[in-house]
């Protein structure tokens, strides 16, 4: 349906919510831009099923992640160059560590790896490490159990682990609870 | 040295139930956007607000996310996002020009231009009209002379142009056309907020030599046709000495300043100034009341 009072509206709103998790994702500003146009689209498109959503925003983040992770799945990568650059440039604590949740460019990069090959797997990770979602939430949002949800988040991070392991060589970790 | 990364790990279910893991007192970054977004039940604000009071990089979050979005809203502009709309309902106000910022300025100034020009030339204009009394012209409680900024408003209408009063009530229809007393500034901004939040920015100029230091009122060329919304609506004009960043200043305040009020949390009527952080920058504005 069409309703250019109510999509203005959600883009008033929502807008920069969507371009930032756009951005966050594509790392391109003309890109991202892009990214809210077509994420609008959809957005009007499907308005009907928005008038029942509590969470305008969490509906509309999730149209606009499976959006840029399509975009994602379909670029290539010169994986070995692009993680060790991102372990190179990543802040370091006095110990020499870094957490994997705080580099941005690097859970970004496991996340296209990730999503050619499971696509739902990277969209609970990008809800959790990158949105901060609660778990109850993600739940809510993907229809998974909390069992779940977490077993699936842990195989992102074995994932992660993998990918670093086998594109920078040397590479060692520590485990964080979160 | 080779890296060391830490990775996240996940307490199995069995570990930890998710009563722990998600207790309802723990605030996410994605709670805060809710919260900023204004969509959040009353009992979960009150909770995001407490951390937001203890939690500085929880409250560096809220502000970048604020201020993200107002700065993603002054480079795309509402105003253009609903232009490309398939139109079902015309003229919200007749908008002289939408949020614009950066390098986009100059083309923007240019349109505003011609906007005007058109709007002076289809118009019956009423900088002719012989009242033009500050103490009449500004009647928010702001009258002395002198350098002060202020700005007022007339009514149009058949029997010819009238001083309108600060919260006035007004109709869908009503035409109105602002009136300016400038401050000792070369550069002037005028934005309005709608009672829905709406933000527009409706005029945008270099002031001329001969007004620069003029205290006299003025009346603005292009007049406004109020449209169906309802609620205050207040005008804001702001001066400053460079027309960009005043421009970049006053919209995004307004923007930040539309979203409380599109979230309930800001009264217009009586919400009389933009949270400008340059003390440079001096403003006023008037509100009017739109009604059924």
């Amino acid at each position: 349906m069409n309703d250019p009072e109510l999509l203005t509206g959600l883009y008033r709103t929502y807008g920069g919510r969507v371009y930032a998790r756009c951005f966050a994702l594509l790392k391109q500003k003309e890109e991202a831009q892009d990214a809210v146009h077509e994420v609008f689209i959809k957005v009007s498109n499907n308005l009907d099923s928005f008038r029942g959503e509590a969470s305008p925003l969490t509906w509309m983040t999730r149209i606009a992640t499976n959006h840029c992770l399509n975009i994602l799945r379909g670029k290539k990568a010169t994986w070995h160059a692009r993680y060790r650059q991102e372990v190179a440039n990543a802040d370091v604590d006095s110990s020499g560590a870094f957490k994997l949740g705080e580099q941005r460019e690097l859970l970004r990069l496991c996340l296209i790896r990730v999503v050619a090959k499971d696509p739902q797997l990277a969209e609970i990770a990008t809800y959790a490490f990158v949105d901060d979602m609660r778990q109850q939430d993600i739940c809510a949002l993907v229809g998974l159990s909390a069992p779940t949800l977490r077993k699936r988040l842990r195989e992102f991070i074995a994932i992660c682990r993998d990918e670093l392991t086998t594109h920078v060589p040397g590479i060692t970790f520590a485990d964080s609870p979160i | 040295m080779s890296a060391r990364v830490i990775l996240p790990t996940i307490a199995a279910a069995d570990d930890v139930t998710a009563a722990v893991i998600d207790n309802d007192d723990v605030v996410s970054r994605f709670d805060v956007e809710r919260y900023a977004c204004g969509e959040l039940s009353a009992a979960r604000r009150a909770v995001v607000e407490k951390v937001l009071l203890t939690d500085p990089a929880m409250k560096a979050f809220f502000d970048d996310v604020v201020a993200s979005d107002a700065a993603f809203l002054v480079a795309n502009p509402a105003s253009a996002f609903a232009a490309r709309q398939p139109a079902r309902q015309r003229s919200v106000w007749s908008r002289v020009v939408g949020l614009f910022a950066g390098g986009r300025a100059i083309g923007a100034l240019t349109a505003i231009a011609a906007v005007v020009v058109v709007v002076v030339a289809t118009r019956p204009a009423v900088t002719d009209a012989p009242v033009l009394d500050p103490v009449v012209v500004v009647d928010d409680g702001l009258r002395s002379k002198g350098g002060v900024a202020h700005v007022g408003f007339f009514v149009n209408s058949a029997a010819g142009p009238r001083p309108g009063a600060a919260g006035e009530s007004l109709h869908a229809g009503d035409q109105i056309q602002l009136a300016v007393q400038d401050a000792d500034r070369t550069a002037m901004v005028v934005v309005g907020i709608d009672g829905t939040g709406a933000v527009a920015v409706y005029v945008s100029e270099q002031i001329v030599t001969q007004n620069k230091g003029d205290h006299g009122p003025r009346l603005l060329p292009a007049s406004l046709i109020l449209d169906d919304t309802t609620g205050a609506e207040r005008f804001f004009v702001v001066y400053g000495d460079d027309l960009e960043a005043t421009l970049v200043a006053a919209s995004t305040a307004a923007v930040v300043l539309g979203k409380s009020v599109a979230a309930g949390r800001v009264d217009l009527a009586t919400t009389e100034r933009l949270d400008l952080d340059d003390a440079r920058l001096v403003q006023a504005s008037v509100h009017i009341l739109k009604v059924r």
